[in-house]
């Protein structure tokens, strides 16, 4: 009942002009930049932060999960209609989405692609709202050791998840980890990997290391790469969008219901963003789908789990930023970083105070209202979000930069912030040429902290017994499940190559044998 | 594998676990009052080091040694790879123009001060258009007047900050700008 009431006072927040207009706002940004090849998502969240810093708390974070959870949407419309996928997570869409619309059915694709974006989207919302007050009790028994294991747990499945090589992804993190720990050590004050430099005892924010790692980074990137679109928008494309019938739901329910709660559990484990929820929701339809084998010829099926679970992975990320404080992904490092700068910690605290359970129903409001609304804007204005490809990309790249720079600058009046971002897009881009994943390291500086504290908290409660960490119930678990998650890619690689060591069975070796 | 080759993939390692050392060394002479039987400040840093450096050391020796492991991948990359390898691998590569983005950005940022938001920032985002292949010159001209204009109005105007003016005759253009915007 409780939360049903705060739900109901969220939703007449939401309905406030200022709070509506953040959010359409933000929905169309998070279209807009989600169209946009070499934007992403991450990056629309990154360049609104700045807008954010003399806004009140409850539409600054209102506008920044808006262009979130918009941002695993649109990218549909022109991986459909033009076969470019706006983001990697938009990939599985070009098989069926693109083969229906080739078919001669793009409207219909598109219908299909937004009934699931709006499944998804509702079915991990209401889940993000049933969970949230029991994951915030959960998380007030945290104790030091829990909180250090809960990190290790969101940073091995990063390591895990990410990057060409299980070690350049574990080099990216501990460089991130590194970063984490410049500045003055807040327990003892000493001056950790300072140079004597003013500008680096404050440490360097994890903000600016976002803004430098996604922002600059990846213009530096795509500045090498040409700004060249895989894929040419045409102008004869039929840009509309057809509902499928009752019935021919009806007939995917298995498929909606399968990748909303894949989606939402999926979104809850750190690292695993809308990238991995989508293509691993492609890849169980292929596996235990009823129309497995026709998959890839422009099949609804197709379209819909991929697009259900990236839309039910933005609410299933939001569960342990809200109730524990932990960011799991790129944008919502960000919205931590929101919160951080209007002066509120998340994590259970939230739930308990009601001034601030007001403004946490209140976003969580904005999720159900944001999913629909994208939905509404996806109907009826689709074609002017496609027109966004047709920016030149040379010119859209400039004024990326400039918001990076101007945004970073804005957050201190602080040049030297500046520089902070610079030097992080250049280290991104080299990271990039180099392959060492982005992720681990931006997610190691901003779990550095919270890491090293839990770990010095533990380490002076329990008198520097590190086995603490695995004889308790609950971080013990957590620490194994991070054994296995680091275990499970190696696993992987060493059966993969017994398999192929394998000599042939005698009888295939027969069949190929010319002679 | 040609020597060279093999130098260029174990030189990025290399680095890192040459850095590594010293920062580890830096480390171990950290400033602060002890207490006994408590770690310091220096504990955290010290044990990512050590992994940063083990880890290097491992690579650096793997590939010296040229064993025909492979790489473990991690999950994602190799989900990427099956669906469309030529989204994850662009097939044309043009470091110099990365580069050339670096280095305006660079002059940029030094002389954003002295210059001044706006005539840096017109300057800055034509010259990194025509980098970034936009080869229509006046429009870009435009784009970019218009850009840093708008710039000005948004952060100097609603969202309330400071843009540096630069100095000189600078000044006077910048203050020029602001009394065209309304921008007191």
């Amino acid at each position: 009942m409780g939360t049903l009431h705060y739900l109901w006072i969220g939703l007449s927040h939401i309905f406030t002009p200022q709070d509506l207009i953040v959010l359409v706002a933000g929905l169309l940004v998070g279209m807009a930049v989600s169209v946009m090849p070499g934007l992403g998502l991450v990056m629309g969240v990154v360049l609104a932060l700045p807008f954010t810093y003399r806004m009140p708390i409850e539409p600054s974070i209102i506008l920044l999960t808006a262009i979130y959870v918009s941002g695993t949407y649109a990218g549909c419309f022109t991986a459909i209609l033009y076969r470019i996928p706006g983001e990697p997570m938009d990939v599985p869409l070009l098989w069926d989405g693109y083969s229906m619309a080739q078919k001669g059915q793009p409207a219909k694709a598109l219908g299909w692609a937004l009934v699931a974006a709006l499944t998804g989207g509702l079915f991990s919302s209401a889940v993000m709202v049933a969970l949230a007050v029991p994951m915030s009790r959960v998380a007030l028994s945290f104790g030091p050791p829990d909180y250090f294991a809960a990190v290790f747990f969101g940073l091995t499945t990063v390591v895990a998840l990410a990057g060409t090589s299980l070690v350049n992804a574990f080099i990216s993190l501990f460089v991130g980890l590194l970063v984490a720990t410049v500045g003055v050590d807040p327990i003892y004050g000493a001056y950790r990997f300072t140079f004597d430099s003013p500008i680096l005892e404050n440490g360097v924010p994890y903000v600016m290391v976002l803004v430098g790692m996604y922002g600059l980074g990846e213009v530096f990137n795509r500045l090498s790469q040409g700004l060249k679109l895989h894929g040419e928008p045409r102008s004869d494309t039929r840009v509309k969008t057809d509902f499928p019938s009752w019935r021919e739901l009806w007939l995917i329910r298995k498929t909606l219901a399968r990748s909303s709660v894949l989606g939402t559990l999926l979104g809850i484990v750190p690292g695993a963003g809308a990238t991995v929820t989508s293509f691993v929701s492609y890849g169980i339809e292929k596996q235990y789908g009823e129309r497995r084998q026709l998959l890839g010829t422009g099949l609804p099926e197709g379209i819909v789990a991929p697009q259900v679970g990236s839309t039910a992975s933005v609410a299933g990320h939001m569960i342990p930023l809200l109730t524990l404080g932990i960011p799991g992904s790129g944008a919502t490092a960000v919205i931590l970083a929101a919160f951080l700068l209007h002066g509120v910690q998340p994590g259970p605290m939230l739930f308990t105070d009601p001034g601030s359970k007001a403004v946490v129903y209140t976003i969580l409001a904005s999720l159900f209202v944001g999913v629909i609304g994208m939905c509404v804007m996806g109907f009826f204005w689709i074609r002017v979000i496609v027109k966004v490809l047709r920016i030149p990309q040379g010119v859209l790249s400039a004024i990326v930069v400039l918001f990076c720079i101007v945004g970073a600058y804005a957050n201190r009046n602080s040049v030297s912030d500046v520089w902070v971002i610079v030097v992080f897009g250049v280290l991104g881009y080299a990271f990039d040429k180099l392959r060492f994943p982005i992720s681990p390291m931006v997610l190691g500086a901003i779990l550095g902290p919270l890491a090293e504290n839990s770990y010095m908290q533990t380490m002076i409660s329990y008198h520097n017994d590190w086995t603490v960490f695995f004889r308790e119930g609950l971080s013990g678990t957590l620490m194994v499940l991070s054994l296995l998650a680091m275990g499970y890619p190696l696993a992987r690689h060493y059966l993969e190559k017994r398999r192929r060591a394998r000599p042939p069975a005698p009888r295939a070796a027969a069949r190929t044998d010319p002679a | 594998m040609p020597v060279l080759l093999k130098l260029r993939r174990i030189a990025p390692y290399a680095i890192i676990l040459a850095l590594s050392g010293y920062l580890y060394d830096l480390a171990l002479h950290f400033d602060y009052q002890k207490v006994p039987g408590r770690i310091g400040p220096d504990a955290w840093p010290r044990i990512i080091l050590v992994l940063l450096m083990a880890i290097c050391a491992y690579q650096v020796l793997r590939l010296a040694l040229q064993r025909k492991t492979g790489e473990v991948e991690g999950v994602l990359q190799s989900l990427e790879e099956e669906a469309a390898p030529s989204l994850v691998h662009p097939e044309t590569e043009h470091p110099w123009l990365a580069w050339a983005g670096i280095a305006l950005t660079f002059g940029y940022l030094l002389a954003f001060e002295r210059v001044g938001f706006f005539s840096a920032s017109f300057v800055y985002l034509f010259l990194l258009m025509l980098v970034g292949g936009y080869r229509r010159v006046l429009t870009a001209l435009g784009i970019a007047l218009a850009a840093s204009l708008a710039f000005m109005f948004v952060f100097m105007k609603i969202v309330y900050v400071s843009l540096p003016l630069g100095r000189g005759p600078f000044l006077d253009v910048s203050i020029g700008v602001m009394k065209v915007l309304g921008i007191h």
